[in-house]
């Protein structure tokens, strides 16, 4: 019995986060910014969210909770659409479409990701009914964003040339054609039907042409400010920038599961110059559970303000103007937020580390620079045997993980990421570390992926990490500090 | 019969939540440095949370090894602020040291206080390396040393050159030089501290394989 288990959960296992999701609700979608400020109305019933501009947000969630995507994300969609809901999680939403149709076709319901080696057979397996399922919707979308050179007439003809093709070839689905490029489907069926074909098969997260038609936030609460007098002290307008987003917290009724990832703050100077910036926040921010200091908004208002001041300085410098310029009036207005259920804003987010991410990430959102995150990769090769992780991401226990974690304890804390050719140092002054090879089966010249790698001394003492390739040249890759 | 705590009289379920993770925080901080080396430890017994050490350690000669053991054993949150120029961190080594690198963040300053206030003005981390940075003045150590006190941090504050007893820090409970020797083994020159001395360790124990 555990044995089954055990290999349903290795089927379903899966690399990457999933930059889109479709979801089906079974009824007419009245809320469709479930997982992402950023959504697409496909239909009536069915929505598509981009996730991917949350990922590092929905990573953190998921490791806080300890528990899988699957597990992040189907209460999340539960609590917003009752249990009948379907969601498709892929790389492209053309490719969540067509899965979705098939699990509607199917009668089933839950969440599926299309990255697991289960899903990815099933969806390898689909038939033509399917992959045309949903054309004359995006036909309807292509009309919609008037695409250049779209037309439904010629589009539908091409789809009966291609069906005419089908049942005179029999090929069963549209992955059992045999290679034929995206040139030659082109030229056979047309462009259109071209990219329809480019998108199912597809592997990165880039549209390439696919109609996508983002929903404005219905509501996008909006604070002006009215000055008797003009302002130019950070102090005053910090002061009043607090009012204000108590006001807007006020205009989404104290909601706590309203969260937001954009704001604009439109600002009338004193020249009556009308300057339009950006608060942004890494990770979804809720006015609610900041206020009433409201510090992390603040935080990225004084950092624009700053800047603003910054640039007009260098502008005005020429001209006898005050040292910041005042600020005659200001508005602002939320333009992407979406609403978290309390499941996910637990207060009892730490894990048993006594880590808080809650609070790593509420900080994040008040820096100007970003906090990185590492996390090591399986290859030998310096470069590529570490990467950037999202932040809080918690990495699980690899069994094969020692080869990996140990191979670099005699390189250096800090590297040099692009690299300079050094002169050829004098015998004595180094001493050999390792040879490494990047992947040379995919290399076109094998032998030039080889380096040597040495521990360079100068005279004073100072070590260096150089290596020599196998053209016989120096570069200096690194410094032990 | 028993009375609820003062912060859980409040109704609002919220706030019950937000005053038992303080509670919970306030339980769980983890205090002093440890590194498992036993002539770290009782070089570094006296540093206690709220303190800043400072660290000088040139280019070139390796001493960050020295810093980064108190990074590898059940580490809070901590933060490496960082300005080399044109140099990264290469993480891979930093894992193969056995530094946790869930708990370790990494942050790039040239001016950490002036473009990273936020972090000191919150306790989200209990270690802050301030690794050379380009602009910090004597202002920014007071005010670095009075935001640990009040938080109950360590500051690491790593200097890009040899201490001198000559310029001294009043803000640091210990100062230290550390390297790399030719012969392998690494030095630690204490400056100002309980106990002025040099004392050195050998490199094995530094370099031991990470189980």
């Amino acid at each position: 019995m555990s044995e089954a288990k055990l290999n349903i959960i290795q089927l379903d296992e899966f690399d990457g986060f999933p930059a889109y999701v479709a979801i089906y609700a079974g009824q007419a979608v009245n809320n469709p910014f479930v997982l992402s400020p950023v959504a697409m109305q496909w239909s009536e019933q069915i929505v598509l969210n981009r996730v991917q501009d949350c990922e590092a947000f929905w990573i953190t969630q998921k490791n806080k909770m300890q528990c899988d995507y699957h597990a992040l994300f189907a209460p999340v969609l539960a609590h917003h659409y009752g249990e009948d809901f379907i969601a498709v999680f892929a790389c492209h939403p053309w490719q969540c479409l067509l899965y979705l149709a098939y699990l509607i076709d199917q009668k089933l319901s839950g969440v599926y990701f299309l990255q697991s080696r289960l899903h990815q057979n099933i969806y390898r397996s689909l038939d033509w009914q399917t992959w045309f399922a949903n054309q004359e919707m995006l036909a309807a979308h292509f009309e919609f964003v008037q695409a250049k050179g779209f037309r439904a007439d010629r589009f539908r003809s091409r789809q009966a040339q291609l069906t005419r093709f089908i049942n005179r070839t029999g090929f069963s689905g549209p992955f059992q054609l045999p290679g034929m490029s995206y040139q030659v489907f082109s030229r056979r069926f047309g462009t259109w039907l071209a990219s329809v074909r480019r998108w199912t098969m597809q592997q990165s997260s880039e549209l390439r042409g696919f109609p996508w038609i983002s929903v404005d936030q219905p509501l996008r609460p909006l604070v002006v400010r009215d000055l008797e007098y003009p302002v130019n002290q950070w102090q005053v307008v910090e002061l009043l920038l607090r009012e204000d987003l108590q006001r807007l917290c006020e205009l989404f009724m104290q909601d706590e599961q309203e969260h937001i990832n954009r704001m604009v703050w439109l600002i009338r100077l004193f020249n009556h110059q009308l300057v339009e910036v950006e608060l942004s926040f890494r990770h979804p921010y809720s006015l609610y559970r900041d206020q009433p200091g409201f510090k992390t908004a603040l935080y990225q208002a004084r950092y624009i303000y700053d800047d603003l001041m910054r640039d007009l300085q260098a502008r005005d410098s020429d001209l006898d103007l005050p040292e910041t310029m005042p600020l005659l009036d200001w508005q602002i207005e939320v333009c992407e937020s979406f609403s978290l259920p309390p499941v996910i804003w637990d207060l009892f987010g730490h894990d048993a580390a006594e880590i808080a991410h809650e609070d790593i990430l509420n900080l994040q959102n008040k820096l100007p620079v970003t906090l990185d995150s590492y996390c090591y990769t399986r290859s030998f090769f310096p470069e590529q045997c570490f990467s950037v992780s999202p932040l809080c991401e918690k990495t699980d226990d690899d069994p094969g993980q020692l080869q990996w974690i140990s191979q670099s304890l005699h390189r250096p804390l800090f590297y040099y990421q692009s690299v300079d050719e050094i002169e050829v140092p004098v015998a004595g002054q180094f001493t050999f570390l390792e040879r490494c090879a990047n992947d040379w089966w995919e290399a076109d010249d094998t032998l030039a992926t080889n380096r040597d790698y040495y521990i360079l001394k100068n005279p004073r003492g100072a070590a260096s990490w150089v290596y020599r390739d196998f053209n016989g040249r120096w570069f200096k890759q690194g410094e032990y500090c | 019969m028993a009375s609820i705590p003062a912060q859980f009289a409040d109704p609002d379920l919220n706030r019950q939540l937000v005053s038992a993770r303080q509670l919970k925080s306030s339980n769980g901080s983890m205090s002093g440095l440890y590194s498992g080396i036993d002539t770290l430890d009782e070089l570094f017994a006296a540093v206690k949370p709220g303190d800043l050490v400072e660290w000088g350690i040139p280019p070139g000669l390796n001493g960050r090894l020295i810093p980064l053991q108190f990074l590898k054993q059940n580490i809070p949150a901590s933060v490496w602020i960082y300005h080399h120029h044109g140099l990264a961190v290469f993480a891979s080594s930093w894992i193969s040291h056995g530094v946790d690198l869930q708990r370790l963040f990494f942050a790039c300053s040239a001016n950490p206080v002036a473009e990273l206030r936020p972090l000191f003005l919150e306790d989200t981390f209990k270690r802050i390396i301030i690794d050379s940075p380009k602009k910090f003045s004597a202002g920014d150590l007071a005010f670095v040393c009075r935001q640990a006190r009040k938080q109950q941090q360590i500051v690491f504050l790593i200097r890009h050159y040899f201490l001198s007893p000559k310029q001294g820090n009043a803000y640091a409970s210990l100062r230290i030089n550390t390297w790399q020797e030719k012969q392998g083994r690494f030095s630690m020159q204490v400056i100002k501290g309980s106990q002025s001395r040099k004392v050195a360790i050998a490199e094995e124990l530094l370099f031991s394989e990470r189980s």
